[in-house]
């Protein structure tokens, strides 16, 4: 059930990925446009509102990759074949990405407390609107690297009964 | 406790190796190997790091990923990889080991629009490795084959490593694409040759003899996806537009041409295709953040200065540093993707190859050429990997056919090391504002 809820929450941040990959060109085109033709005025704000999109397009994508198991990494060493070991090599990667990630969400709160204090130059935006993303990222890749983590335990349990 | 920059420098590289043998994804190993230092020295605080690496992607430049990402996406959605294929088939096919010469062929025409060779693995791969081994090609060759041409992607421009490059070494993003355009052909004819040479020793058979009908037909359908570099290279050289502009022009051309002109990208897959180009830039994005924050922690230790120092003490002179700087860039291919490598052990050799009188145009290309072989080696070689599963084989089996492949672009590395001036001559001539 938890994992269904959490299935579907990164459907929807899969959907948020897609708008806002669609949303970032807006701004840069406008900004194209802009220059080369002089059908719009030039304005100072599309580039701030591009990075700003860009951000969130990161962090959005990164906490997708931790569910879909999909970051880069480097297979040196073989698959484990053995549950007892399998439970091993992907547990302590789970539980070293899930320390990481309960580290960026703690100071990441700190982190969107100096950007609620800033304003941005070009919008006057406040910057909490990019830099909340930091703790928001920390919690659901917390919340992904859990469930995972869970669930390879899982695994592990039922496999041991099967063979008892 | 302050950290001596020996201690930092053991820890920083130590912990990060052990974490990637045990398979901690490399974004987060890189993120993760800074924290005991952070632990360790009054002077640092978590916050420090989490602003490097925040304020990283406050680049406009690195816009330029997703769009690019975007085009290719688009143009393998679109069918204009079908389009390529048919000019390449038409214009290289008639030679003996036809298919191979398609294959490398229309790797360099989508290397020249796309800038990124895992979708140019991956697009070219599903139409021309199965049409290989219809027509007898060893699978172990269409896989090789398919793999180590599409690391043009990232040499001939335009190429995101170089837009990554630019902006993170202020080196311009205009001058590196043309520095990268000699040794991408030059790539490429190596590649032929090198199919040729299989095709006398196994008889591979030719496409056909194409007619002027034929060559006029092909030409009339690549014709609007062959405009592509022209306007994105050529408004990048001209000075007209920045690369960020240039990625968003090739994106939105290659969205008209796949849901106007060809008709073959429609609403509903634009949602897919925006989704998989945002998936496959924040993963790789990310990591550049990371990177950023274990680089600046390199640096805030003096780790570069301490490789200058030992580097220069050792007089390799220009052709041994770009030697040595090429076999770390190889070697950390192996292992790393390409554009955390350019974060961490670019900024580190930039000094470097400064110090040994490297130009740095010369110095990006000789560093995105050797991360490019990085692409086709295992255990991180991503297009080796895709064209693998493409083939339906394991990568081990592959791997003799990748070396003898590799061999004459190898070949080619050296000489753009031996001669500087390959790389140079067409920047210096299009561009030679770039160079005071």
């Amino acid at each position: 059930m938890i994992g269904d809820g959490l299935e579907w929450f990164c459907k929807v941040l899969r959907i948020l990925l897609a708008v806002l990959v669609g949303a970032l060109s807006i701004p840069v085109f406008m900004q194209v446009v802009a220059r080369y033709t002089g059908l719009i005025p030039t304005y100072l704000w599309t580039e701030e509102l591009a990075t700003f999109i860009f951000v969130w397009i990161v962090m959005i994508g990164s906490m997708v990759a931790v569910w879909d198991g999909t970051h880069f990494d480097v297979r040196v060493i073989p698959d484990a074949r053995r549950p007892i070991l399998v439970l091993f090599q992907n547990g302590v990667v789970l539980l070293l990405i899930l320390g990481f990630a309960l580290m960026f969400a703690w100071y990441g709160i700190h982190y969107a407390e100096f950007g609620a204090n800033q304003r941005s130059v070009m919008m006057r935006a406040n910057k909490l609107v990019t830099h909340i993303s930091v703790p928001i990222a920390g919690v659901v890749w917390s919340m992904f690297a859990g469930y995972r983590l869970f669930e390879t335990i899982q695994i592990y349990r039922k496999s041991r009964s099967q063979t008892q | 406790m302050i950290v001596s920059t020996l201690m930092a420098c053991t820890i920083l590289l130590g912990s990060f190796i052990v974490l990637v043998l045990i398979r901690v994804p490399v974004a987060f190993a890189l993120g993760l190997a800074t924290v005991p230092i952070v632990l360790l020295d009054v002077r640092l605080t978590p916050f420090i790091v989490l602003d490097r690496m925040f304020q990283s992607y406050n680049s406009f430049i690195l816009l330029a990923v997703p769009f690019f990402l975007l085009a290719a996406n688009l143009m393998n959605s679109g069918k204009v990889t079908d389009k390529l294929i048919e000019l390449s088939r038409v214009l290289t096919g008639w030679m003996p080991g036809g298919l191979g010469h398609v294959n490398v062929a229309v790797s360099m025409l989508f290397a020249g629009i796309s800038g990124s060779s895992t979708a140019d693995a991956a697009g070219c791969g599903k139409i021309l490795i199965p049409a290989m081994v219809k027509e007898g090609y060893d699978t172990r060759f269409a896989i090789a084959i398919t793999a180590c041409s599409s690391v043009m992607g990232v040499i001939i421009p335009p190429s995101i490593l170089m837009v990554v490059w630019g902006g993170v070494m202020q080196v311009s993003v205009g001058a590196l694409f043309l520095g990268g355009a000699v040794p991408g052909i030059m790539i490429g004819l190596a590649l032929m040759a090198t199919v040729y040479g299989y095709a006398k020793v196994y008889d591979y058979p030719i496409v056909g003899r194409p007619t002027f009908a034929d060559l006029w037909r092909a030409l009339k359908g690549a014709f609007l996806a062959m405009m592509t570099p022209v306007l994105v290279i050529g408004g990048i050289v001209g000075g007209i537009v920045t690369p960020t502009e240039s990625a968003i022009i090739a994106a939105a051309y290659s969205l008209v041409l796949g849901m106007f002109v060809y008709r073959t990208v429609t609403v509903r897959d634009l949602m897919g295709i925006l989704y998989d180009t945002g998936r496959f830039a924040s993963i790789s994005l990310f990591a550049i953040g990371t990177a950023s924050a274990f680089g600046w922690m390199l640096s805030f230790f003096n780790v570069p200065r301490l490789i200058v120092s030992t580097m220069t003490a050792l007089e390799f002179g220009p052709f041994g540093t770009a030697m040595m700087i090429a076999g770390l860039f190889l070697v950390f291919g192996l292992f790393i993707d390409a554009i955390p490598t350019i974060i961490i052990l670019g900024t580190v050799l930039m000094p470097v190859a400064q110090t040994a009188g490297i130009d740095p145009i010369s110095f990006a290309i000789i560093g995105i050429v050797s991360l490019a072989f990085g692409l086709v080696t295992p255990p991180y070689g991503l297009c080796l990997l895709i064209s693998a599963s493409i083939g339906g084989m394991n990568v081990v089996s592959v791997l003799r056919d990748v070396v003898i492949i590799l061999i004459p672009m190898l070949l080619i590395l050296l000489l753009i090391m031996i001669f500087p001036d390959l790389v140079l001559w067409l920047p210096q001539t299009l561009m030679p504002g770039s160079f005071r």
